[in-house]
Formats: C-alpha cells, structure tokens, sequence
C-alpha cells in the first residue's frame, strides 16, 4: 500500500522512466531496421553471386530476371477431344457374295467399263458377279481371266483417328486406318498420305490417342477479391479463358486481358552447375594447388614469425630497436620495387612455372607476422621463461614449452591470415606460374575462366561460390581468433 | 619487457668485456642465441628485399630486357628522363594541337594539351591518384559509420559486424567478377533493379570512362572490412567517462562524436589511411581482372592504374629496366606522400596520455 502511494507519487517520474525506455526501443528498433538495410544493399552482389550460380540458363534468358533461381510454372494441359484427319483410302474393291470375299475387277462389256466381282476363275473363261445387281445370277464370259483384268479401285474417305504409335522403338503420330480380324492393324502417317498405309502386328489398344497436349503458363488472376493460380488456355481480345488445374473440366472465362497478370513462379534449383564448372575448369588441380601454396606457406610464414619474434622479444640483440624499426618499415615498402629483381633470380633458378616462389619466400617471415607475434609474446609474463631457465632449459626448449604453448591463438592468426592471403592472392601467382596451367591456382585460373566464359554468368558464379567456399568456412570456424588479430596489427603500436 | 632486461645486462657486459674472457659467457649467448632466431628475416631480408632493391636500382639505369639479357648497357637516367619528357602544347588557330614526335596527349585543360612521351605513366598516376582522392575518403567515412553502427546495443550486433566484414574474406577475383556482371549495363541487377526503378538511367559503369572511378569505388567499398574493425576497436577504446561528461555538457550525438570520439580515434584514422594509401598503389587485381580483355586498363586507359603499368613494361613487355625505374619511382612517391600524411597528422592526430607516439 505504502508502495503503491509512493509510486502514484512519483508518477511524473515513472512516466519520464517509461518514456526513457521507450525511445531507447524505438531507437534500437530503428537502429536495427537501419543495419538490416545497409547489411542487405551492402551484400547485394553476394546475393546476386548465389542466386546465378543456381540458375539455368534458361531462367537466366528470362527478360523478367527474377531475383532467385525461378521458373514460370506450367499446367500440363489435355483437351478431351481426340485429334482425326481426313484421309482418302485407295484399296482393291471386293464385294461379298454367299459368304466370301470376291475381288473386283474391271471388265469391259457393252461397251462400258463395269466393275464385275469375280466369281471364279476357269482358266480360258472367267464367272462374274455383278454388285449392283447380284440376283441376276453368275455371268460367265469367254476369254476373260482375271490376268488381263485391272482391279478396282475403292475411295474411301475416312475420317482418321490420330495415335502415338511405337514403331520400332520410335513414337510415331499415326492414323488408324483399319483394323483386322487377326489383331493386326492398318496405319497411315499424316506427312505422307500418298504412301501406302503400313500394316503393324498390334491392336489399337497397344496405342495412345493423341489429344492436344500443351504446357499452358500459370497466372495470379484476381476473382471476386481472391487470388488464384489459373492455366491460361485462350487469350482473347477481350476476355481470356483460364483452366483451374485443381478443377481442369471447367473454363473459367474472365473479362480482362491477359497481359498485365502476374506470372506464377516457382523456386527450381540447378545446383548441377557446380559440376560442370568444377568439369570446365580442372578444379581439382587448382584447389589442389592452392591448397599446397596456402598450407605450406602459411607453415612457413608461422614458423619463421615465431622464431623472430622469439628473437626480438626475449634476446638482448645488439641494434634491436633499429632492426625492428627496419623490419616494421618494410610494410611501407612497395612490394614493385623488390619484384622484378625476385623474378629474375626465380628464373634463373628455374622455378617459374612451379609453386616454389609461392611457398620459398615465405619461410623467411614478413613484417606483419612478426609484429602480431611480437605484440603477443611481449605479454606473455617473463617469469614463465626464467622459471624454466632454472630448470636448466635452453631457449629451444623455452620457446617449444613456454612461448609457443601460450602464444597458440596468435600462431593460428598468423597461420590463418597468411592461408587466406595465399588463397585470394592474384599478382603472385599471375607473375610467377605464368602460362604453366597444370600448376596454377585458383585466383588467377578462375579469373582466366571468367574471360572466357563471361556469357556464361550461371557457372562462373558457381565457381566463384567454390572458390570463396574455403576462405569463408575458415572466417566462420575461427572468427574470434580472426578478428582479434585484426586488431593487434592494427591498433595497438 | 626488452628494456628490463637491458638495464639489467649492461653492467655484468662491461665487466666481462674487461676481463676478455674468450669463453662464450651467458650474456654473449644470449646475443648469439638471439641472432639464431631473427636469421629467418635476415636471411630473408637481405635475400628478397635489401638485395633485390639495390638490383633493381641498378636494373633501372639499363635497358635489361628478359628476352634479351646479352644487349643490357650500362644507360644512366634515360628511362628516368623518359618517363618526365613531357610537354604542354597550345592549340593553333584552326583548333588543332600539334603534338612534338613521339608524345602522346594525357589530358587536356582547355586548349592545353599536356602530352607525355610515356603518356601511359602520366595516365597511371592520374587514375591511381584520382581513385585514391576518391576512394579513400568514401572507405573511411563508410567504415567508421560500420563502425559506429556497430558499437551499440542493437540486438544482433555481432551478426551485423561478421556480415560487414564478410566481403573482406572473399577473394578479390571472386569479387571482381562478380561486380563485373552485377554492374552490366543492361541487365546488371544494380541498373535493372535499383537505378532503372528509380529512374536514374543506364550508366556504362565498366565502359563508360566517366564511371570508371565510381564503379571501382563502389567495388572498393567490399573493402573495408579491415578498416572498420580498426575503428571498432578504437570507438571500445574511448573512456566512458569522456562520453558522459560531454553529455552532462550538454553536447548532442553530433558534436559528442565531433568533440570526443573523432579526436579519440584519430590514431586510427591516420593509421587506415596511411594503409588505405599504399593498398591504392598496389591496386591491381580489379584493375587487372575486371575489364575485358583482361590487364589493358579499360576503355581510353580509365583503369589503367599505375601497378599495372609497371606490371605490363616488366611481364607483358619484359622491359624490366624501364620497370625498375617505374618501381623506384613509385617508392620515393609513396615515401613522399606517406611522410606528407605523417607530417599534416601532427595538426589532427590526437595522441591520449603518453604524447605522440
């Protein structure tokens, strides 16, 4: 209760605290939107480097360029009606009579060209059958045999069913002609009715009805306020008719055009350009060989920081401060000046075209190395060594048991700094490897790659996302490490 | 810690020294001990740097060319005096400026044409000064505000930091050609889904000699990941204490950071800067990988940076001697400007406790 009071009390007070608090809400809030934004513009290009690397070519053709990887979807559309021709069928005329199958022929009589069913066939006289008037009863006829005669011909105008037929192995468009009694059928191809229609051993059933068949693009269409996902199957001028996929018997007509609807797009990855890019580039001896040069540089390069900065930070050396001087004013000293001196003797060596000018230089420690490990075994307590002097250790000993133990997260900064160096580095490996393409590395193989294949974003952003793949699991496995040694190089002098 | 220990050698030194006892005693083994281990550097620093330097001051007075080792003579200052015959010429009555034999127009300044008989050296320095002019101050303002954004209690900051120094651990290369389709003309996402929106045009980033300096910026801005941990680590650094006897002043977030946190920082701003300077004449791998054909410096040499100069007379030419003067040149430009930038920080790096250091 007495509580209570003093808060009513103090009410002004709280209501300052609450505000307080509020605007520190709403300026975290804000804060936070504004690095949300600046993070998304900042890493734009590494969005636009993942998505392309996902993409087909196809989908990278798209004048829309969606921002991810998407296709336009389709409804697999079939009509209902089946698809016929008309097709005129040439074959021998025959006419039924008591029973059996006669050929017709034509004879000539009166006259006139009749066409007479052949009754039978008595070698120096034939026995005919007239069709149109059967009851008349057979006509037999001296010296006419069936081997002097012409068959007739019947037209028949079919109207054809067309089928996908399998012929030999290939799905052909065919037109059923007739069927036979064995289960044999009669099939003519549409491209080419002048041929004779084939006979095939299958039945109909063996065979599909061709419908019309289409892939129809899908659109949002707005109705009555709700939005759908509908196949578009007729543009009209004035109204455009949609198939509901859920629902495809019925057509639903809107009375709206076509034109400003948006298209329905579904993510649809293509992570199979990586394999090719990894086939198109001989990755696997790049990565090899940029593995080689990093590990056993960065080797090197922690080696050798760590015994000088052993050197210059525990051993009394005669002009010490001068030779650190000299040593940190390298760091100013463009590397142009000592380069082509370098290369020269590289070559004469005859190690242009091999890693060894890669890997060699670095085992004799750099500036930067040396002063991150310097500033690092400089805090580590002098009587840890003296501790171990007593025990009659010498400086080998001291440097393996004592310094190297405590300095461990400073020897992975190095180790790490001169890794990833030694991966993106460029100007190096361009000079030094040269055209030898067996024993090149990554940066300047992948920037050969980028010229050639600059049409062709798709891969070079997969092989991009592999080559960056290394650097950025190390940045994220060690990051503390990383970013702490960042700044004992940089601010701490 | 490495004076402690002088102070306490230097008598026990003098007194041995006295007696000239040739025994190797505990002090001379330290020295030699010492000087094991700084062999590596040593070795290293006379093999492929103080070696290597004296060579190529003496490369630079000959006309050593690779291909040809048995015609290098003994030329003097010829390739330096190449490199500084230069002439401005005034343009006649009809318009029409008549250039000496030999030389090449760098630019022009109204009816002045300032031609150069190594016009390709005249045009490095232009491009690799006005990108530093341009460049260096976008970086270090954007990775300060990086830095300031991200040294407050916004929920996530630590995702925020790793997120802006990711571009730093990307390979150049990889960045390189990734800008290099991001900035297409016609179907760049920055033109087709920003400016194109917004209405703000095509721009030719890559071909358009104009753009040239603003794409590279725009691309130099992937980093500064370094720099902006360098502030980062300076803005933790800034006592408290000043922050809230400026607010008890009365003073606003703006002048507090005018007042308190630019002058506490200062160190490090000269520190990027100086980095940043000597990261732009080294500027290569952009310059060299994101034009096409590769390594010729663009259209009308508007990325031809000074390293790829010497680049291309030293590996494309193999004119190694001429390379070396280019080399040397470009050491006594980056000992003149850095010494500048020491000098002029005198009037604005502010060194807390303890002087100047």
């Amino acid at each position: 209760m007495k509580r209570l009071l003093q808060f009513f009390q103090n009410g002004s007070n709280q209501r300052a605290y609450l505000q307080d608090e509020a605007y520190k809400f709403i300026g975290l809030g804000t804060l936070f939107m504004v690095l949300l934004g600046l993070a998304a513009v900042y890493l734009s290009p590494l969005l636009y480097m993942g998505s392309t690397a996902l993409k087909s070519e196809a989908q990278l053709a798209d004048p829309d360029d969606p921002l991810l990887p998407q296709s336009p979807q389709t409804y697999h559309y079939v009509s209902e009606e089946t698809q016929t021709f008309r097709y005129t069928y040439r074959h021998p005329r025959t006419f039924e009579y008591e029973g059996r199958e006669l050929a017709v022929y034509e004879v000539i009589a009166q006259g006139r060209i009749l066409n007479y069913a052949l009754l039978e066939d008595r070698g120096d006289s034939g026995v005919f059958i007239d069709p149109e008037n059967p009851d008349a009863g057979p006509i037999e006829m001296a010296n006419v045999t069936p081997s002097g005669l012409k068959a007739a011909v019947e037209r028949e105008q079919l109207e054809v069913q067309l089928y996908f037929v399998d012929v030999n192995g290939v799905e052909q468009q065919l037109g059923l002609v007739d069927e036979f009694e064995d289960g044999s059928t009669l099939w003519v191809n549409p491209e080419n009715v002048g041929a004779e229609p084939m006979r095939l051993p299958i039945s109909k059933d063996d065979a599909r009805l061709v419908r019309d068949e289409r892939d129809l693009p899908l659109y949002h269409v707005p109705i009555d306020g709700e939005t759908r996902e509908l196949a578009l199957l007729e543009a009209g001028r004035r109204s455009t008719t949609f198939i509901d996929p859920d629902n495809p018997d019925e057509l639903i007509v809107v009375e709206e055009r076509a034109r400003g609807l948006d298209p329905v797009y579904k993510l649809e990855l293509h992570p199979e350009n990586f394999k090719t890019a990894i086939d198109t580039i001989n990755y696997p001896r790049l990565f090899a060989n940029t593995l080689i040069v990093a590990v056993v540089g960065g080797f090197g390069a922690m080696a050798s920081a760590t015994l000088v900065a052993y050197g210059f930070t525990r051993f009394n050396i005669p002009y010490g401060n001068l030779l650190f001087l000299i040593l940190l004013s390298t760091i100013i000293l463009p590397p142009q000046v000592t380069q082509i001196p370098t290369y020269i003797i590289f070559r004469k060596l005859g190690w242009i075209g091999t890693l060894l000018p890669l890997i060699v230089p670095f085992f004799f420690s750099n500036a930067y190395n040396v002063f991150l490990l310097r500033q690092y075994m400089m805090g580590i307590p002098l009587e840890l060594d003296e501790a171990a002097r007593v025990d009659g250790a010498n400086p080998l000993r001291i440097l393996w048991h004592v310094i190297i133990p405590t300095a461990r997260p400073a020897l992975v900064a190095v180790y790490l700094f001169h890794f990833l160096w030694a991966w993106n580095e460029f100007q190096q490996p361009l000079i030094y490897i040269g055209g030898n393409e067996n024993n090149q590395v990554l940066a300047v193989g992948l920037q050969r790659f980028s010229q050639i294949y600059s049409s062709q974003q798709h891969l070079m952003m997969a092989a991009g996302v592999l080559t960056m793949f290394v650097p950025l699991l190390i940045f994220f496995l060690a990051q503390r490490i990383f970013m702490q040694g960042v700044v004992i190089t940089g601010v701490e002098k | 810690m490495t004076t402690q220990i002088e102070t306490a050698v230097t008598p026990e030194l003098q007194t041995e020294a006295g007696r000239g006892r040739l025994a190797l005693s505990p002090r001379r083994a330290q020295v030699l001990w010492g000087f094991l281990f700084i062999t590596p550097w040593i070795l290293g620093f006379l093999l492929f740097i103080f070696g290597p330097m004296l060579a190529s001051l003496y490369l630079s007075m000959t006309n050593y060319n690779i291909e040809r080792p048995g015609e290098m003579e003994f030329i003097g200052l010829d390739h330096y005096r190449r490199m500084f015959s230069v002439d401005v010429v005034g343009e006649n009555e009809s318009g029409a400026a008549e250039l000496r034999s030999g030389y090449q127009e760098v630019f022009r300044v109204g009816p002045y044409h300032f031609t150069a008989q190594d016009h390709r050296f005249w045009k490095s320095i232009q491009v690799t000064l006005t990108f530093a002019m341009v460049s260096l101050p976008v970086n270090l303002s954007l990775s300060l505000l990086f830095a300031l954004l991200t040294n407050t209690r916004v929920p996530g900051v630590t995702v925020f930091r790793t997120l802006f120094y990711l571009p730093s651990v990307i390979p150049t290369v990889v960045a390189a050609f990734v800008f290099q389709q991001f900035l297409r003309t016609q179907d760049g996402w920055l033109n087709m889904h920003v400016l194109n929106p917004l209405g703000l045009g095509n721009p030719a980033w890559l071909q358009d000699p104009g753009w040239a300096i603003p794409a590279l910026t725009l691309i130099g801005t992937w980093g500064i990941g370094t720099a902006m941990l360098m502030f980062l680590a300076g803005l933790q650094n800034v006592p408290t204490e000043l922050y809230e006897a400026a607010r008890v002043d009365g003073a606003g977030w703006l002048s507090r950071l005018r007042h308190v946190t630019l002058p506490m920082i200062s160190p490090v701003i000269l520190y990027n800067l100086v980095i940043g300077l000597i990261g732009t004449f080294q500027y290569f791998v952009i310059a060299y990988s994101i034009t096409i054909p590769a390594g010729r410096g663009g259209n009308d040499l508007s990325m031809y940076f000074y390293n790829l100069h010497v680049y291309r007379e030293a590996y494309v030419f193999f004119d190694m001697g001429y390379a070396s003067a280019l080399a040397w040149f470009l050491l006594v430009l980056v000992m003149i400007i850095t010494a500048l930038v020491f000098r002029s920080s005198n009037r604005w790096v502010f060194y807390a406790a303890g002087g100047r250091s």
